[in-house]
């Protein structure tokens, strides 16, 4: 049965036992790239891509850098 | 130079990097102000895209130091969850702590910055608190281990200048040991000067760049107040008299100045 999640705000359908990590491939979010990843407003430290597996209803959000004063 | 959570600054000014007509100006501004400290912040990615990677590239390559706010954070809880994910992607342990009490003047909320303080700097964080002027609250600040101070002038984008000059010289006397920097509220150049005048260590500003006719121009004028302002503190300004003393000596004079012998 399919996961149901938030990626970015957008209601996602993921596979079960998915990880953070294999969301981030389908969706093109290289290992190099520049970004940082919060599950419920939490921080997931890159090492920990591979082994954060989804739960339904997780916020998943891409973290990027913008102008600040 | 001087030194600041251990590093070594060339410049007293620090630049923000919002509200520019556009990346150009902004890299151009902050190229003019010669500063080596730049604010940002950080986002959700919009569901559309991949952005943020032009506004990264134009910042990567102007090489100073970032210092990464927790801008829009109302609470304690989130302001520690921002910053933990600033020093994940920008790889700094800096952080400009903002927790902001009130939508119309965006005054800090001096009880959840506490909180917030004494968490970030358990966990390692380089804080730079966004303060008021208030001494108590700025005491504790210290007490919990702020090495850093960074008190308002005026409310954020007011440029309004030094509301309470007395509260930052009270700061500047009592916390002789403390890295003083002003954050907030500066317009015009002559405020920079003036907080430079009363010994603070650096001027953060934002707006009053970035919202001039010329940016360039204005982060040029900017730089040079901060550096005038030190350099009188470091010169040691004559005091404030209330009699008039003649600057020309009056001995000697012209001799019709003088009565003629009888």
């Amino acid at each position: 049965m399919m996961v149901c999640i938030y990626f970015n705000n957008e209601i996602h359908h993921a596979e079960p036992a998915q990880s953070l990590y294999d969301l981030l491939m389908n969706k093109h979010y290289d290992d190099d790239g520049f970004f940082a990843v919060a599950i419920n407003n939490q921080l997931i430290p890159r090492s920990n891509y591979k082994k954060n597996m989804l739960d339904n209803g997780d916020c998943v959000d891409i973290i990027i850098p913008m102008q600040g004063g | 130079m001087w030194h600041v959570a251990g590093k070594t600054l060339s410049s007293r000014l620090l630049l923000g990097t919002a509200c520019y007509p556009s990346l150009e100006s902004m890299a151009d501004a902050v190229r003019a102000s010669e500063t080596d400290v730049i604010t940002l912040s950080i986002k959700r990615q919009a569901p559309q895209g991949k952005g943020g990677e032009s506004f990264w590239r134009v910042i990567k390559n102007l090489g100073c130091h970032l210092l990464p706010n927790t801008a829009g954070c109302r609470d304690a809880r989130s302001a520690i969850s921002m910053a933990e994910l600033t020093r994940e992607l920008f790889e700094t342990s800096w952080i400009k702590l903002e927790v902001i009490g009130d939508d119309y003047n965006l005054q800090p909320d001096p009880f959840e910055l506490l909180k917030a303080a004494k968490i970030l700097i358990h966990q390692g964080f380089d804080v730079f608190p966004y303060c008021t002027d208030d001494l108590v609250l700025c005491q504790k600040l210290v007490d919990m281990g702020c090495k850093i101070l960074m008190p308002w002038a005026a409310p954020i984008g007011s440029g309004k200048g030094l509301v309470n000059p007395y509260a930052l010289e009270t700061l500047r006397y009592r916390f002789p040991d403390i890295t003083l920097i002003i954050d907030a509220g500066i317009g015009k150049p002559s405020h920079a000067v003036q907080v430079m005048e009363l010994g603070f260590d650096a001027v953060l500003l934002n707006t009053a760049v970035a919202l001039a006719n010329h940016p360039v121009n204005m982060a040029t004028a900017f730089r040079h107040a901060v550096i005038a302002g030190h350099e009188a503190f470091a010169a040691g300004m004559m005091p404030e008299r209330n009699l008039a003393h003649p600057s020309t000596p009056l001995i000697d004079t012209p001799f019709w100045h003088q009565e003629r012998p009888a």
